[in-house]
């Protein structure tokens, strides 16, 4: 590190903003208190010093960049990972968690990001699957009805118990899962980036329930590096980096940038491009593009899409996930058949052309998926970063592959985008999401493409490399990019495009400016509840 | 170089151990059976290790090589072509019949043969790629099947008494002229196949078609990740297609040592049983063409050198050969997924370690 670094961090310990609230008199001892913890792996040191301390009935936010060891703190509290230093109490009494089931009987209670619920059960079986009330093999369904209602009344859950998980969106869900917990009697729940699969109003919710969640005495730990939402929900802040706590703050006298500085010792980067380059050379352009279910008797997954991406210009589309925008981009790249309508590259219809071709034709793909669409991972990152351009001229001559050209082409992704790995023959398993996020960004961004489609390109990775991907991706936009964006970061969506486009259902709803739209707009027009002629 | 030398640790320490249990598991079948292991082996080895033996263990190796090939095609890209025995008998009556029936110069017959062979093996197995690619056919049930199909296809053929003929009680097809036999050479009055050349070139043609050339990259992106594939523009319905008539194709030469340099006929005896032995290689040798090699050489010298155990003092215990070549194939394949899973994880240890290094050089 260097002497700046070292100045700025004893600044952050000592700055304006930072409140000792653990040094604070208390009546009542603190819900959750980790002591100096340390947690290492073999040759990495994941958790070196952590001191967090919760006071009972708050709303507690961990925050720090991926990687910071936030992980790390949630697995030592849940029981499925043991630190090898420090001190866990539980409402004053030391606890050695061994396992999940002793955090659950300490009352500790963990909503993960990604729901664990099964589709075809209602949300009562959900709730008591695995902690089934009743005697012998007989479940007694009456009495668990009873506490779930209960429960669900006294906490502002309001939710069907007969109602099949597969019906309920995702907000619903995320209530599924926090009544789970509470069910199993948890009085301090652990929520890992809840809002990350949210939209606004559905945040909006969430912090309602919390708070009311609070107000009966439930402690809330909230893990996030999502600052504004920190700041709007939180009483009490922790911040972790490299493993470390470095700060506690209260939101009233913190900003985002305060605690982004906390975070990561620099400036928060910012999506927002900078000139326009949109020229009016229409370069992907769709009419009427329509893709039937495949099931019938469904909404069709796209209907009747139309717009035009023009060169150097990007064109973002919002809306919550599952509303057309992964179709839309396999219609695009060639993967996924259209039913109607057309797509087309420079006026070249694109009708009949195979995947292949369309990459030759400069189409570079980003997928929503990276680990089933994107990745070879038992394999090196060299056969990663030409996946997708194995044919180009670029990578060797006639059928044969340029190993050496394509070890150079790896090289140029790990330096220009930051990618962490030993060498260029590391599988790509080894590597962190965020690693393999940016190799594949990296791959398609380095080949120059023509159009590049894109799905979150940006999720998972630390925010300077997020910065280092926004640079890139303003430079290609610069040198005639077309680029379509889909990101469920709005911050990302609105300051990087030139054009918001809302997918509703399979159709574009709506046709924003990123300048005039605020985030909460935003999120109106992706639920459906404003509507604009498009 | 430490890291090299661990890797070629790695390498051989799955196959070694394999061996070494297979060893002790073979023991103790013989030790049951009231024999002394140790007299057992002693026999085997020096058998084993006559000029005779070596030679044709080299010989019988290459018909099991050329199967591994054909299997281990198909397993790059998430295929299991148990049609390989159904392949190389259908290829092998016909390449008989070109071989023998056509006229023209020996080599050209040989040429033509070869040629017949694959083009029928390749041909057969499409079928199973076919179905597989266009009515989602599961390809093991359709290559399994097909080798019924096989079996009946060869006992009519052999009945059409056009290709063949009743000679010392057998159906046989007419015999290939002396000069369309693939040539070899003597050593201390053993015959070594000049086939084996053929072998080591399909060895060669076959590790750098599937690690260096464009359609080896998209075949095995496909086994690894067919999604990723997808997205990467790999055409998966003909890449099932193009893999499996590639694999049947080499499959189809798996009998010609047999027929150009042994038989030269084809008959209802005409050796079984290798398009299965060909897994064992194929897994054994971890798909990869030096590895492939080996397990069919050591194969082959394993049913060799059992042989010995025909006389006394430990006459009838020369399944002891096939116990050996069972027990390796189950330990090998265990090894390895050990070994495989132990590379892996020393690889993301040795990412997190570079990641946090970095990320400590990092300037604020």
């Amino acid at each position: 590190m260097t002497e700046n670094a070292d100045k700025r961090a004893a600044g952050d310990a000592g700055g304006p903003f930072v409140i000792t609230g653990t040094d604070a008199p208390q009546a009542a001892p603190y819900a959750i208190e980790l002591r100096d913890i340390v947690k290492r792996f073999p040759g990495v040191v994941a958790n070196d010093g952590v001191n967090v301390a919760v006071r009972p009935g708050t709303i507690h936010a961990l925050i720090g960049e991926n990687g910071a060891g936030k992980s790390t703190v949630m697995k030592i509290l849940y029981g499925t990972q043991r630190p090898d230093e420090g001190r866990i109490e539980v409402n004053g009494v030391e606890q050695h968690f061994k396992s999940p089931k002793d955090a659950i009987a300490a009352g500790i209670g963990m909503v993960f990001q990604h729901f664990m619920l099964a589709d075809n059960l209602t949300v009562l079986e959900n709730v008591i699957l695995g902690a089934e009330p009743g005697k012998g093999v007989k479940i007694d369904l009456r009495s668990a009805r009873e506490t779930l209602t209960q429960l669900a009344a006294a906490n502002g859950l309001e939710i069907d118990p007969d109602a099949f998980v597969s019906e309920l969106g995702v907000g619903e869900r995320q209530r599924v899962e926090i009544l789970k917990v509470l069910f199993r009697g948890a009085r301090i729940i652990i929520l890992d980036e809840p809002t990350a699969v949210l939209v606004p109003q559905e945040v909006d919710e969430l912090f309602v329930t919390l708070r009311e969640l609070t107000s009966t005495g439930v402690t809330v730990v909230f893990i996030s590096h999502k600052l504004d939402e920190v700041l709007a929900i939180a009483d009490d802040i922790t911040v972790i980096r490299k493993g470390k706590t470095v700060a506690t703050a209260i939101p009233s006298q913190v900003t985002a940038r305060d605690l982004a500085q906390m975070m990561v010792g620099s400036e928060l980067p910012s999506a927002a491009t900078r000139t326009a380059t949109v020229t009016d050379i229409a370069t992907l352009k769709l009419e009427g593009v329509t893709m039937n279910a495949t099931a019938r008797g469904s909404r069709p997954l796209l209907d009747n899409v139309s717009f035009t991406v023009h060169q150097g210009e990007i064109v973002g589309i919002a809306g919550i996930e599952g509303n057309g925008q992964t179709e839309l981009l396999k219609a695009i790249i060639g993967i996924d058949r259209i039913d109607g309508g057309s797509i087309s590259i420079d006026a070249h219809d694109l009708a009949g052309i195979s995947t292949s071709d369309r990459r030759e034709m400069g189409v570079g793909y980003i997928p929503e998926d990276r680990q089933r669409e994107a990745l070879l991972l038992p394999s090196p990152l060299w056969e990663n970063a030409i996946l997708g351009h194995q044919r180009s001229a670029r990578f060797g001559k006639g059928m044969w592959i340029d190993q050496a050209a394509a070890r150079a082409y790896t090289e140029q992704i790990i330096s220009s985008f930051d990618v962490r790995t030993p060498s260029v023959d590391t599988i790509s398993l080894a590597l962190s999401g965020g690693n393999q996020q940016k190799l594949i960004v990296g791959r398609e961004m380095l080949a120059d493409p023509k159009v590049l489609v894109a799905a979150h390109p940006t999720r998972g990775i630390d925010v300077g490399a997020q910065a280092a991907v926004w640079d890139a991706i303003r430079d290609a936009r610069g040198q005639g990019l077309a680029l379509l964006l889909v990101s469920a970061d709005l911050e990302e969506l609105l300051g990087l495009s030139d054009t918001v486009l809302v997918m509703l259902r399979g159709r574009i709803v709506a046709k924003l400016d990123p300048a005039k739209v605020t985030k909460s707009e935003l999120g109106e027009y992706m639920t459906g509840a404003r509507e604009v002629a498009a | 170089m430490s890291i090299d030398r661990k890797k070629v640790v790695y390498a051989l320490a799955a196959p070694f151990g394999a061996f070494v249990l297979a060893v002790a598991v073979a023991g103790l079948a013989l030790l049951v059976s009231g024999k002394n292991p140790f007299v057992a082996f002693k026999q085997m080895i020096i058998y084993g290790g006559t000029v005779d033996s070596l030679i044709t263990s080299i010989n019988e190796a290459l018909p099991l090589f050329v199967s591994g090939v054909a299997v281990a095609i198909g397993f790059r890209t998430n295929l299991f072509n148990i049609g390989v025995e159904g392949q190389y008998r259908l290829a092998a009556i016909v390449a008989a019949v070109v071989g023998a029936e056509l006229p023209g110069p020996g080599f050209l017959r040989i040429i033509m043969a070869m040629a017949a062979a694959i083009i029928v093996g390749a041909m057969y197995a499409s079928i199973a790629g076919l179905l597989k690619a266009y009515r989602n056919v599961n390809e093991v049930i359709a290559t399994i099947m097909l080798n019924g199909v096989m079996t009946g296809l060869v006992a009519v053929l052999l009945k059409w008494d056009l290709i063949a003929s009743i000679k010392d009680q057998q159906l046989r097809t007419s015999r290939l002229p002396k000069s369309a036999w693939f040539p070899s050479v003597t050593f201390g009055g053993s015959e070594l196949y000049l086939w084996v050349f053929v072998a080591i070139a399909i060895g060669i043609g076959y590790h750098y078609l599937i690690n260096r050339s464009r359609f080896g990259f998209e075949l095995r992106a496909s086994g690894i990740n067919p999604g990723a594939a997808l997205a990467a523009g790999v055409n998966p319905k003909r890449m099932i297609v193009k893999t499996m008539a590639l694999s049947g194709a080499v499959a189809g030469l798996v009998g010609m040592p047999l027929l150009l340099q042994r038989q030269h006929e084809f008959t209802q005896q005409f050796q079984q049983g290798l398009g299965f032995a060909g897994i064992a290689v194929a897994l054994v040798g971890r798909q990869k063409a030096a590895g492939m090699a080996a397990a069919a050489l050591l194969f082959a010298y394993l049913t060799r050198a059992s042989q010995a155990l025909t006389s006394p003092p430990t006459r009838g215990t020369k399944e002891i050969g096939t116990i050996l070549q069972g027990t390796m194939m189950l330990a090998a394949v265990v090894a390895y997924e050990v070994v495989r899973r132990r590379a892996e994880a020393n690889a993301i240890h040795e990412a997190a370690h570079r990641a946090a290094v970095q990320f400590d050089e990092v300037p604020a």
